[in-house]
């Protein structure tokens, strides 16, 4: 992205879209505020929506059986349920699930990533499903320290901690192209978390290949281990390589390293996602909650004098439902170079009818536009 | 109690299909629990020797027809007195939400029963996805 001088003034920002990750499915309800009954996981949903959050990244939790849910079914219970208590809230669902048919014959029958494509054909449809694109390792136990899962069930459990820094995402080509050809055939929008820039390339690739023509929205996922870290030059780096037009870029990182991390992305102009899936903690080492990690947020954000976005501002941001119908149309509106053409030498430009453009009156910082006009021939008597 | 039948299951590849059969060859009641593939049998409420049941799907385990829970003091004392004697683990302890601790035991002669530990804060523990 392209900073102008007046970039990181609040005002010129778009107003902040928090999203709100309640569900934790790392955590045991001992652990942390994790809703396990229906009425708990909806109820969730609502005060992250009053709290401040307008995007809700969705995990269903099986309450009869206390594991991440693998039905097809719960997932549109849950979600339908949650159509009905936050009508207004971006949907965003967690695209590492596999779901699993009912019956032990039909187990053995299922092809693995058809598992996970039917993230596609979920009903009520969620706003977007997050796609992994390049397979990673996700230790995220790596980048934790002793204080942050005090009273938690990973303390002095190395074994289960073993277990989380073993976990990688399993995105390969294989993968996400089918799969985005499918959100694409069921108008759902991918929600890209890339783990560094290298996978951000990866979907510059699909973009130019035509695999994905819409809208980008995309988190910078840092959880270490694999992923991006802590170091902030590393994000700006990053951001650096986002192109102008994305739509939002979310910072996703983990325990208290995620609070100065939102604080950045605050002030860079860029959107958070906090929650207890992501972070315990407060600064000052004591436990927050969902909804107080919101609260932090907005409280923040409006410290520092930039809106927090209404659920209506937050869908025309990230320009949900809106799909484009060509490579170019990508590329345009994302403000990246059109791809080249054959025999095409040099940087890649978009063509344009050639005459100069009109001087702004401001805003790009530079003066040599009113220096080059002309001054008027004074009068003489 | 420990040592009494607290609940009872019943397994099938259509759940609502066999929840059907029984309501019509017993005349049971059963209702499907919101959002799980769970269909609770309500008998006569008061009634003697009153215990409750449930219908849902076959579990990866080779049990054909009703399985009895009987309840204990701890799950894994049984389970470590059940393999003393020849018994057979055959789901290991396993959790309730907030309900239960539960495990499925094999006798000697192959006759499959459960054991139910009763535990407000019974939760499994997450895992990697």
């Amino acid at each position: 992205m392209y900073y102008t001088p007046d970039s990181i003034l609040p005002e010129n920002m778009a107003p902040l879209i928090i999203t709100a990750a309640p569900y934790g499915p790392e955590w045991l309800p001992g652990d942390a505020d994790i809703p396990v009954s229906w009425d708990e996981q909806v109820q969730a949903a609502v005060d992250c929506y009053n709290a401040g959050a307008t995007m809700l990244h969705v995990h269903v939790r099986d309450p009869a059986t206390g594991h991440g849910s693998v039905d097809f079914e719960q997932f549109n219970y849950f979600l339908g349920r949650l159509r009905q208590a936050v009508p207004k809230m971006i949907l965003q669902v967690g695209g590492s699930i596999s779901f699993a048919p009912k019956s032990a014959d039909a187990k053995a029958k299922w092809l693995d990533y058809d598992t996970r494509h039917m993230l596609t054909e979920l009903d009520p449809k969620p706003d977007c499903v997050t796609v992994a694109v390049g397979t990673t390792q996700w230790d995220v136990v790596s980048i934790m320290t002793p204080d942050d899962i005090v009273g938690t069930h990973l303390e002095n459990n190395p074994k289960v901690q073993a277990a989380w820094a073993g976990m990688w995402v399993d995105a390969g080509p294989a993968f996400y192209l089918e799969h985005l050809k499918r959100l694409r055939a069921h108008r759902i929008m991918p929600y890209f978390v890339p783990g560094h820039i290298h996978q951000w390339e990866l979907i510059e690739n699909l973009i130019r290949a035509g695999v994905y023509m819409g809208p980008l929205n995309m988190a910078i996922a840092g959880y270490g281990g694999g992923t991006l870290g802590r170091n902030p030059y590393d994000w700006m780096n990053f951001l650096q390589r986002v192109p102008q037009g994305a739509s939002s870029v979310t910072f996703w990182s983990s325990m208290r390293g995620l609070i100065p991390l939102s604080a950045m992305s605050i002030v860079l102009g860029q959107h958070v996602r906090v929650g207890n899936e992501d972070n315990l903690w407060g600064v000052d080492k004591t436990r927050r909650t969902s909804v107080q990690q919101i609260e932090g947020a907005v409280r923040l954000c409006r410290e520092f004098g930039r809106k927090v976005a209404t659920a209506e501002e937050a869908r025309a941001i990230m320009k949900i439902g809106t799909w484009y119908d060509s490579v170019d149309e990508t590329l345009h509106n994302l403000g990246l170079p059109p791809n080249r053409t054959e025999g095409q030498t040099g940087f890649l430009l978009w063509e344009t009818d050639g005459k100069k453009g009109v001087a702004k009156t401001g805003g790009d910082s530079h003066p040599m536009a009113y220096c080059m006009v002309a001054p008027p021939v004074p009068q003489t008597a | 109690m420990p040592g009494l039948i607290t609940h009872f299951e019943i397994y099938g590849d259509a759940p609502d299909t066999l929840a059907e059969f029984y309501r019509e060859v017993l005349g049971w009641t059963l209702n499907r629990a919101e959002g799980v593939d769970y269909w609770r049998i309500q008998l006569e409420a008061g009634a003697a020797g009153n215990t409750s049941g449930g219908v849902t799907y076959r579990p990866a385990l080779p049990i054909k027809g009703w399985l009895q829970y009987v309840q204990v003091g701890s799950v894994d004392d049984v389970l470590a007195t059940a393999e003393r004697l020849g018994g057979r683990v055959v789901r290991e302890r396993t959790a309730v939400p907030r309900t239960a601790w539960y495990a499925v035991i094999a006798d000697p002669e192959d006759n499959v029963f459960a054991i139910w530990q009763p535990d407000a804060k019974a939760m499994p523990l997450p895992e990697p996805d």
